[in-house]
């Protein structure tokens, strides 16, 4: 499994110099749920200045009518440049590639939608190449999934998405407090305690899931499985605690000790891994 | 040909209210698939007799099949698609690719609707499932009416849009908080609706995000004239007296387009009564101008009950001319009072008597489900209703 980073940081030598695969890089204005953001020229320049290192872009936003042919000109440089792929929502960037005849590979990433196999085996014959995996599912369900032949994309560490909104909620918010606006909020679920990140930015509000994901103890599970690419999200930590994540991954061999050191650095929750969601609450 | 009014039926006695009130075609769940887990949905031997009941009539029934499959959730579900298609239903509507494709070459003669689920949002997005082979697309609630027009200019596919309902707070299919914080899978039919719960900010403030409800009524025009195919009214588990007032409403601005006397005040006449049913404010949400903190509450839930609903029409006495009706909601003699029927008819009247099932003349009705009778001069439909004026 090869390991992307999704950082803030916009010089990634320290990263490489740990070992990271690759990064993830959300283009501003058209990514949400991510950490950072990278206007089209950071991207094509982070392209020349690291030829030999995948950098993927995520496109994850809904797309507008309005923003179509700006879009379509985006991916086109993005093709050009030979970015090695772009992690999608919205079907129209499937067309805008299709339309153009554009070669760059495109990773499905319709957040909570990745489920099931038939979903993949869908993906791999529209000619997709690879997709990532929901949250929500568990290892016994992306178990099934890994036969589908698409390159599969597994969130390993970082606070999970829970939400997109196209609402303006913490300007909506500030303002009817009459109060300064901010961009970034933690809330907490008023019974239960839970917490959520807010994060507006300039088309969308986004909800992440307040308790870290960690699936460290079921990295070489995955790797056995076959998934592709582990993602880390660097979200609220320093760049030395993320730099030391890379480090445990890459540099500890002793299973159990990685375990532990991560999990003692950034707690254990497995998310739905073990732990099946529900539908029905009554017969 | 006149816009589709659809219609959401949570069981089948829903499912004749919403057609003999007007609606063109009803949506339901059946036992498997469907976004609403926990409404009573419809066994196959009744979603036969409401495809039955619908057809008769000249009207359609849609079965939604939206949810986000898992593995396990495709086990018999080559069954149960034979089995429901074999019931009559007229369409489907889904969101998993899998099935669209399957049902496209499986099932030529029923139509596939592409769920609001799905959040198409633009021209491009429209035009793949297109190409998927769908009939009709759900789009996004989250549109102008100007986004709407571009895509239904531009992708040339027939068009659904909700119209009327409580709406969520984020993208269809794109939330999962009811999941992280009750494990419900909202996109399974398990929705939690989290986006109505109240959240701490700090010490002193509560962070809300949900959001009024979605009204539409005094927009039909415009929505009829940029070519919207269908007009979805939101709420399979609403009741009678919530579906056949709504519906009625509709009908009626609908009808008045096409006969040339829609106007201001029939909107707003319509107005009323939608709002006298409905249990939040509602605004047109996203369709003039980005949805703002004017769209929003901020005071936590914001629910008002409903009274004005007094009782259904189950019967008529021919020999004493008097409504047998079942009450819902306490009056009393001297009340004034509507009786609105399915085909649009409205009688006011003051309640002079009522009298219980022994015969006797009582002066209050307090036990919601028991069966009285008032005095009215003529025989009225089934499934027409009482409402307080």
């Amino acid at each position: 499994m090869k390991l992307l980073v999704n950082t803030n940081d916009k010089n990634l030598d320290d990263y490489i110099q740990h070992g990271i695969d690759g990064f993830l890089l959300p283009l501003f204005h058209y990514s949400c749920d991510y950490n950072g953001s990278y206007s089209l020229d950071d991207i094509l320049s982070l392209r020349k200045k690291y030829p030999d290192t995948q950098l993927f872009v995520i496109l994850n936003e809904m797309i507008f009518n309005q923003d179509l042919t700006e879009v379509e000109e985006i991916l086109k440089r993005l093709d050009q440049e030979k970015l090695d792929g772009i992690l999608f929502y919205d079907w129209a960037i499937y067309r805008l590639v299709q339309k153009n005849n554009l070669e760059i590979p495109l990773i499905f990433h319709e957040t909570h939608m990745l489920t099931n196999l038939e979903c993949a085996l869908f993906l791999k014959d529209k000619g997709i190449t690879g997709g990532v995996l929901a949250n929500e599912i568990t290892l016994e369900e992306i178990q099934e999934m890994s036969h589908g032949k698409l390159e599969l994309f597994q969130l390993l560490l970082g606070y999970p998405p829970a939400g997109v909104s196209r609402r303006k909620l913490l300007t909506n918010f500030y303002r009817n407090l009459k109060k300064e606006e901010q961009k970034e909020l933690k809330i907490e679920e008023d019974t239960t305690k839970i917490p959520f990140y807010v994060k507006e930015t300039s088309k969308s509000t986004s909800f992440l899931y307040g308790k870290r994901l960690n699936l460290i103890s079921y990295y070489d599970t995955l790797n056995e499985l076959g998934i592709s690419y582990g993602i880390i999200k660097q979200d609220d930590l320093e760049k030395n605690t993320l730099l030391e994540v890379v480090d445990i991954y890459k540099n500890e061999k002793d299973k159990k000790v990685r375990q532990e050191k991560l999990g003692d650095l950034l707690g254990r929750n497995t998310g739905f891994f073990q732990r099946k969601t529900i539908f029905r609450v009554k017969k | 040909m006149k816009v589709e009014l659809l219609a959401p039926a949570g069981d089948l006695e829903r499912l004749k209210v919403n057609l003999l009130y007007g609606a063109d075609a009803v949506y339901v769940g059946g036992e498997k698939l469907g976004l609403r887990a926990n409404a009573t949905n419809f066994t196959l031997k009744e979603l036969k007799e409401g495809c039955e009941f619908a057809h008769h009539l000249g009207k359609k029934v849609y079965l939604t099949m939206n949810i986000v499959f898992h593995n396990e959730d495709r086990k018999g579900m080559e069954d149960y698609i034979k089995n429901v298609v074999a019931c009559g239903i007229d369409a489907v509507i889904v969101s998993d690719f899998y099935l669209i494709s399957y049902l496209v070459k499986n099932y030529p003669q029923i139509e596939v609707h592409v769920s609001t689920q799905d959040s198409i949002t633009n021209c491009e997005a429209a035009l793949f499932y297109k190409d998927l082979g769908a009939k009709r697309i759900v789009l996004a609630r989250e549109l102008s009416l100007k986004e709407i027009q571009e895509i239904i200019e531009k992708a040339k596919i027939d068009v659904e849009i909700f119209i009327h309902g409580a709406i969520c707070t984020c993208y269809s299919g794109r939330c999962a908080l009811s999941s992280y914080v009750t494990n419900r899978d909202p996109n399974r039919g398990g929705c939690s609706q989290v986006c109505r719960f109240a959240f701490d900010a700090n010490e002193t403030e509560k962070f809300t995000l949900a959001t009024k409800d979605l009204s539409l009524s005094s927009s039909i025009k415009e929505l009829i004239q940029i070519g919207v195919k269908s007009f979805k009214v939101e709420g399979r588990m609403r009741s009678l007296y919530y579906l056949a007032t709504v519906i009625g409403a509709y009908r009626k601005l609908i009808d008045a387009y096409y006969d040339g006397t829609l106007n201001e005040e029939l909107e707003q006449k319509q107005a009323k009564i939608l709002a006298s049913v409905s249990n939040r404010e509602s605004t047109t949400q996203y369709l003039f101008h980005e949805a703002d903190e004017t769209d929003q509450y901020y005071t936590g839930r914001q629910e008002l009950s409903n009274q004005e609903y007094l009782g259904q029409v189950i019967g008529y006495n021919e020999e004493n001319k008097r409504v047998i009706i079942k009450e819902r909601n306490y009056f009393k003699k001297g009340d004034l009072v509507e009786l609105f029927t399915p085909s649009g008819e409205s009688y006011s009247f003051e309640i002079k008597e009522i009298y219980d099932e022994k015969g006797n003349i009582i002066e209050v009705a307090r036990h919601p489900d028991e069966v009285l009778e008032l005095p009215f001069p003529k025989k009225v439909q089934e499934y027409s209703m009482i409402r307080k004026v």
